[in-house]
């Protein structure tokens, strides 16, 4: 009877182990599916929020330059009519501060690559979360298949599972189930 | 320096729509408005095979085909080997420069640049 009694203990404590090992499990696995995905969505957000603010950037900049070069061509067709001295110098220190205001345009413009060299930033923090949520990935399914009898090729198949699970936008419980119950869980 | 003359035809390659218009724009400051857009290499390519170009202004790096590709690719084409590239790229380690004077850039430029940058580039390209 007590031979019995152990038994039943240390069946009580596989149990309780491997519930632990369950929720270990389902834990990486739920968040993995929602934090990364968030994460990267909102890496992407930005990317796309730079790009349509350079582009109003550059309309806005494209319109004073387009102001400017008008400036210049009427300052330049008053100047043709050869004008009296104090009005020539007007307009030759308005053509001179003209021509300043374009250059300073072409400056920002040159500026404006920021949202490119930002982009490429961006693009490698993708990347490094990309190559995240694959450790992670290898995370799981060692700890899945610790202990269990599984050939390469099943635990190959298991890994391209929960690949395909984590490549989704997100996994809900269901598929989080369906993952353990594959494993015998 | 003589700069090329301004009717020449352009092909900007690049994936980011406002490094494109950035470029176009201190073109057409410089005179330049006979200009095309591409988004990546296999997009340029395709372009080149269609349409006469006089230069090309390219990124490293962009999807689907990257701005080193795509100018060994011209240099291995018989009709565009001799076509001017000029590479525009945030890579600026010395290897990347190497690598892009070895794949057959004429000259390379590393952003963020100013228009006399590019200027410079371009007179020295055609000269």
């Amino acid at each position: 009877m007590k031979e019995l009694e152990g038994i039943i203990k240390e069946l009580l404590e596989n149990v309780k182990e491997l519930e632990n090992v369950i929720e270990g499990i389902k834990k990486p696995v739920a968040e993995s599916s929602q934090l990364l995905p968030a994460t990267a969505k909102n890496i992407e957000d930005v990317m796309v929020f730079l790009e349509q603010t350079s582009h109003a950037i550059m309309n806005l900049l494209e319109k004073i330059q387009s102001n400017s070069n008008e400036i210049k061509q009427d300052v330049e067709f008053l100047l043709s009519l050869n004008p009296v001295q104090k009005v020539r110098e007007r307009l030759e220190n308005i053509k001179a501060k003209n021509d300043d205001t374009l250059n300073t345009l072409l400056e920002l413009y040159t500026h404006m690559s920021f949202h490119d060299l930002a982009g490429q930033q961006l693009k490698t923090v993708l990347q490094v979360l990309e190559k995240v949520k694959n450790v992670l990935l290898d995370v799981i399914v060692s700890q899945v298949t610790a202990g269990k009898e599984l050939d390469e090729e099943q635990k190959s198949t298991i890994k391209g599972k929960v690949s395909e699970l984590l490549s989704q936008d997100r996994i809900d419980q269901e598929d989080v189930d369906k993952l353990l119950e594959e494993f015998g869980l | 320096m003589p700069m090329p003359p301004t009717d020449i035809r352009i092909l900007i390659v690049d994936d980011m729509s406002t490094m494109r218009r950035i470029i176009r724009t201190i073109l057409n400051q410089l005179g330049y408005t006979n200009i095309d857009e591409a988004e990546n290499g296999k997009q340029a390519l395709a372009k080149l095979k269609k349409e006469k170009f006089d230069f090309v202004i390219t990124d490293w790096n962009m999807p689907e085909m990257d701005g080193l590709t795509l100018v060994k690719t011209i240099r291995s084409d018989p009709e565009l080997k001799h076509l001017p590239v000029l590479m525009v790229t945030a890579e600026a380690k010395k290897e990347n420069v190497l690598e892009a004077l070895k794949a057959g850039v004429n000259n390379y430029i590393v952003k963020p640049f100013t228009p006399e940058v590019l200027k410079e580039k371009m007179e020295k390209i055609f000269k």
